[in-house]
């Protein structure tokens, strides 16, 4: 029976296991890109505003889309 | 194998089950959809044969799904809001819901795109290529759009206005790519069944590979993928012929030739297959460490389909190599899984298909089992002597049909 390489067997496996994690972190971003990532997007995009436009005013930040809840 | 094929059907049922319970028919609020789309008009409420939203005697609104529901894309129904004038014109247009691959369809889902469609008229042939732009690599999808429309408003400017087209307006003939796709796929069934007969002919499955690059690959953008599988099991066929084409041609080659698809037509097989030719040293890999990694694909595959049957979403799905690449879209994660998989080719050959590809494990687990196929040292899959079936993609090198229910290829076998 054929034996591996050491060198060419840890190379191997580390790039399986870089190949997994990615796979791994494609799914997650699928997932999540709808909710935590899209929902991130908005607030930072909001925080932007409202610390450069907003708070000189002396006006607050809302709860982004307000209008839904209020229907 | 046969443990593995009965897990996954009963890993299928089971989640099939509690995502059909977790996920009952979520109706859209189509009227919030209608102020959103049309806030100066006011619709009334839903009534009538057939079910429309009235506003104003000159306009109804509809959902396309109430009227023509037999119109599929890749992946079920578009369903669409559309509102139309008294005259048999379309005056607004938004898609409620759809299961179409994201990769495809990004630009489809646009108000830039849909408002091409405001302002036609029921008249109007709706064909794509002659009044309405295609979108490159979203035929399927494109078509089942245009004709989602045509047919639900000429019904309803029919039955609400009594407006009929006019004049010699049979609907287009569609794309001509499941045409394309069988011309692909009857090429590698006739060299297949060529190659098992002598082995002088085997230079024509480098053709078929590369006809699978070209024109599965970069023409039709229509890898066989497992979004086809969990979408038709999730929203049942398609009504495009491409889509029946891809999906009859791998049920009668998985019948007959095992993994024919992934050893002849795959766009992402050849490409990697013909990347791993290139002269570099390959890694010397033991085979214990070989087969333990070869399983991850079928661990993978289970994931995506407990995943997908849960959440009913098959776009959670939608990391596979060769969707990301012959879409020319995926996000910064696929798009590096992309240049991994395909680097990885240079030191292991057809790295993807071997350790990590979901339809690499499907087609293997309903493949037909074949003796025949010991392998050899210069196998494409770096499958050792004897190997399983599910990993063989039938190139033909070390075919050797059975006599004595011994493999009578034993010259060509070395260990490699």
């Amino acid at each position: 029976m054929l034996r591996g390489n050491r060198t060419d067997a840890r190379k191997f496996d580390m790039l399986v296991m870089l190949m997994t994690v990615l796979v791994v972190a494609a799914l997650g971003y699928n997932l999540l890109m709808e909710s935590v990532i899209a929902g991130a997007g908005d607030y930072l995009a909001r925080r932007w505003h409202y610390e450069k436009v907003l708070m000189p005013k002396g006006l607050s930040l809302h709860k982004g889309e307000y209008w839904r809840e209020k229907n | 194998m046969k443990m593995r094929r009965i897990l996954l059907a009963a890993l299928s049922i089971c989640t099939f089950v509690v995502g059909a319970l977790l996920h009952r028919d979520q109706a859209v609020d189509e009227r919030a959809v209608l102020r959103e789309m049309m806030p100066d008009r006011l619709f009334g409420e839903k009534t009538g044969a057939p079910p429309r939203y009235p506003s104003d005697g000159d306009a109804v609104a509809f959902n396309s799904y109430d009227i023509a529901p037999s119109v599929r894309g890749y992946a079920g129904p578009i369903k669409l809001l559309l509102v139309l004038g008294k005259k048999g014109t379309i005056r607004g247009i938004r898609i409620i819901e759809h299961r179409e691959t994201k990769n495809y369809v990004h630009y489809l889902e646009t108000p830039e795109y849909l408002n091409r469609f405001i302002g036609k008229s029921i008249q109007d042939r709706f064909e794509i290529g002659r009044d309405l732009d295609g979108i490159t690599r979203a035929t399927v999808s494109v078509e089942a759009l245009a004709r989602t429309v045509r047919e639900s408003s000429r019904i309803v400017a029919m039955d609400v206005y009594g407006i009929t087209v006019s004049g010699d307006d049979a609907p287009g003939k569609g794309s001509s790519g499941w045409i394309w796709y069988l011309l692909v796929f009857a090429a590698a069934v006739g060299g297949y069944i060529a190659t098992r007969r002598t082995k002088t002919l085997l230079r024509l499955r480098d053709m078929s590979l590369l006809a699978g690059i070209l024109v599965v690959g970069l023409l039709l953008s229509s890898p066989f993928s497992v979004l086809h599988v969990f979408n038709f099991a999730l929203f049942g066929p398609s009504s495009s012929a491409l889509w029946w084409a891809i999906i009859l041609t791998m049920a009668v080659s998985l019948a007959f030739a095992g993994r024919l698809y992934c050893g002849w037509i795959c766009p992402f097989g050849a490409l990697s297959e013909l990347i791993g030719r290139l002269p570099a040293r390959k890694w010397t890999i033991a085979r214990e460490q070989d087969e333990a990694r070869r399983r991850w694909k079928y661990v993978l595959l289970g994931g995506l389909v407990i995943l997908v049957f849960i959440t009913r979403r098959p776009e959670y799905a939608n990391i596979e190599t060769y969707v990301t690449l012959f879409s020319f879209h995926g996000n910064a994660m696929t798009w590096m899984l992309v240049a991994f998989a395909l680097f990885a080719n240079v030191r292991v050959e057809r790295f993807w298909c071997r350790y990590l590809c979901p339809v690499a494990a499907l087609t293997g687990l309903l493949a037909r089992a074949e003796k025949g196929y010991p392998s050899r040292n210069d196998c494409p899959m770096g499958n050792r002597q004897d190997p399983a079936i599910a990993e063989c993609i039938r190139c033909n090198r070390c075919y050797a049909p059975q006599r004595d229910g011994n493999s009578s290829f034993k010259a060509n076998k070395k260990e490699g």
